[in-house]
C-alpha cells in the first residue's frame, strides 16, 4: 500500500458517502407513501403504503415467484424461487426510494411516493 | 516451443482458476445488495493483467465468463458477469497503463471491483428498464473497498511466488 492507493481509497469513500446522504435527502418526504412492484418493467401492482398496512402479495410471473410482505412499516420479499436468494436476504425497505430488487425474476419492489 | 508450451499452459490455469473461484463464490453467503460480489474470479484477471499481454487477458476473461455462465449459469448470467468482468478488465488495464508505478495492485483491484459492479447494475438497469437502481450505486461504491482490498492482497502474494518461477510473459 502507498500513500497514492490510501488517497484513493478516500476518495471513493468520500464519493459514497455523497451518494448516501443524497439518497437519504431524497427519502425524506411528507407525501405519502406507496409500495410499487414491477415485473420485468412493467408495473404488477401498486398498494398504498404505512405503519398500519399489512399484506401478502404473491407475484407469479413466467413459472417465476416472490412473496411480497409488507408489515409493521416494512416492505420485505420473504420467499423467492430464484437462485441466488439476494432479493430475500436484503434489508427491509421503509423510506421512499428503497428498493428490493431481485434480478433472475425481474421483479424490483420499491417504496415511492404519491407526486 | 517450449516456452509456448509454458505460457499455453500457464493461461488454461488461470483460466481454470477462476471458474473454480467462481464456483466457490456461489456456495459462499452472497453480498445482499444486487449488483455487489466478491469477485474472486477477478483474482485471476488481476494475475494476468500483471504477467501477460492484453490479448490473452482478453482472451482469460471472455473464456471463463463463458465457461462458468455455461456450465453453473443460465445466458442471463452470462450477460451480466461478461459486461461485468470486460468493463472491470477495460477499466484495470487502464489504470495499470497510466498509474501502475504510483498505485498498487489494490488499488487496481479496487478499481476493477467498483467497474465489474458499474458494468452489472448498467445492464440491470437496461434489462429491468428501470433507472432508479441506480440509488444503489453508493452502496456498491462502499462495497468495492473490502472485496477490493481482499482481491490486490491475494493477487500480490500470488504474483510474488509466479515471479519467481518466472511466469512472465508481459513483452
Amino acid at each position: 500500500m502507498k500513500k497514492k492507493d490510501l488517497i484513493l481509497i478516500g476518495s471513493i469513500l468520500i464519493i459514497a458517502m455523497v451518494g448516501l446522504l443524497i439518497s437519504y435527502i431524497y427519502g425524506q418526504t411528507d407525501k405519502e407513501l406507496k409500495v410499487v412492484i414491477t415485473v420485468n418493467g412493467e408495473i404488477y401492482r401498486e398498494i398504498p403504503f404505512d405503519e398500519t398496512t399489512n399484506e401478502k402479495i404473491t407475484v407469479e410471473y413466467e413459472g417465476n415467484l416472490n412473496i411480497v410482505e409488507i408489515k409493521e412499516g416494512h416492505v420485505v420479499i420473504s420467499e423467492a424461487n430464484c437462485p441466488d436468494q439476494i432479493c430475500v436476504h436484503t434489508s427491509p425497505a421503509d423510506e421512499k426510494g428503497e428498493m428490493i430488487v431481485c434480478l433472475p425474476n425481474k421483479v424490483i419492489v420499491e417504496v415511492t411516493s404519491n407526486e | 516451443m517450449k516456452i509456448e508450451t509454458k505460457k499455453l499452459v500457464y493461461i488454461s490455469m488461470l483460466v481454470t482458476q477462476a471458474m473454480i473461484l467462481s464456483y466457490i463464490e456461489t456456495m459462499l453467503p452472497a453480498i445482499p445488495i444486487q449488483g455487489a460480489k466478491l469477485g474472486l474470479a477477478n483474482i485471476a484477471t488481476v494475475l494476468a493483467l500483471s504477467t501477460l499481454n492484453f490479448r490473452s487477458c482478453l482472451f482469460i476473461v471472455v473464456a471463463r465468463t463463458l465457461l462458468t455462465g455455461l456450465l453453473f449459469g443460465n445466458m442471463a448470467s452470462i450477460i451480466y458477469s461478461i459486461t461485468g468482468g470486460l468493463l472491470s478488465l477495460l477499466a484495470m488495464y487502464i489504470i495499470m497503463k497510466l498509474f501502475g508505478n504510483t498505485l498498487s495492485l489494490v488499488s487496481v483491484s479496487i478499481v476493477g471491483s467498483i467497474f465489474h459492479n458499474l458494468g452489472q447494475l448498467g445492464i440491470a438497469v437496461l434489462i429491468l428498464e428501470n433507472t432508479r437502481l441506480l440509488i444503489l450505486l453508493p452502496y456498491l461504491f462502499l462495497i468495492a473497498i473490502p472485496t477490493g482490498l481482499f482481491v490486490g492482497i491475494v493477487s500480490k502474494y500470488l504474483l510474488s511466488y509466479l515471479s519467481k518461477n518466472h511466469f512472465n510473459y508481459k513483452n
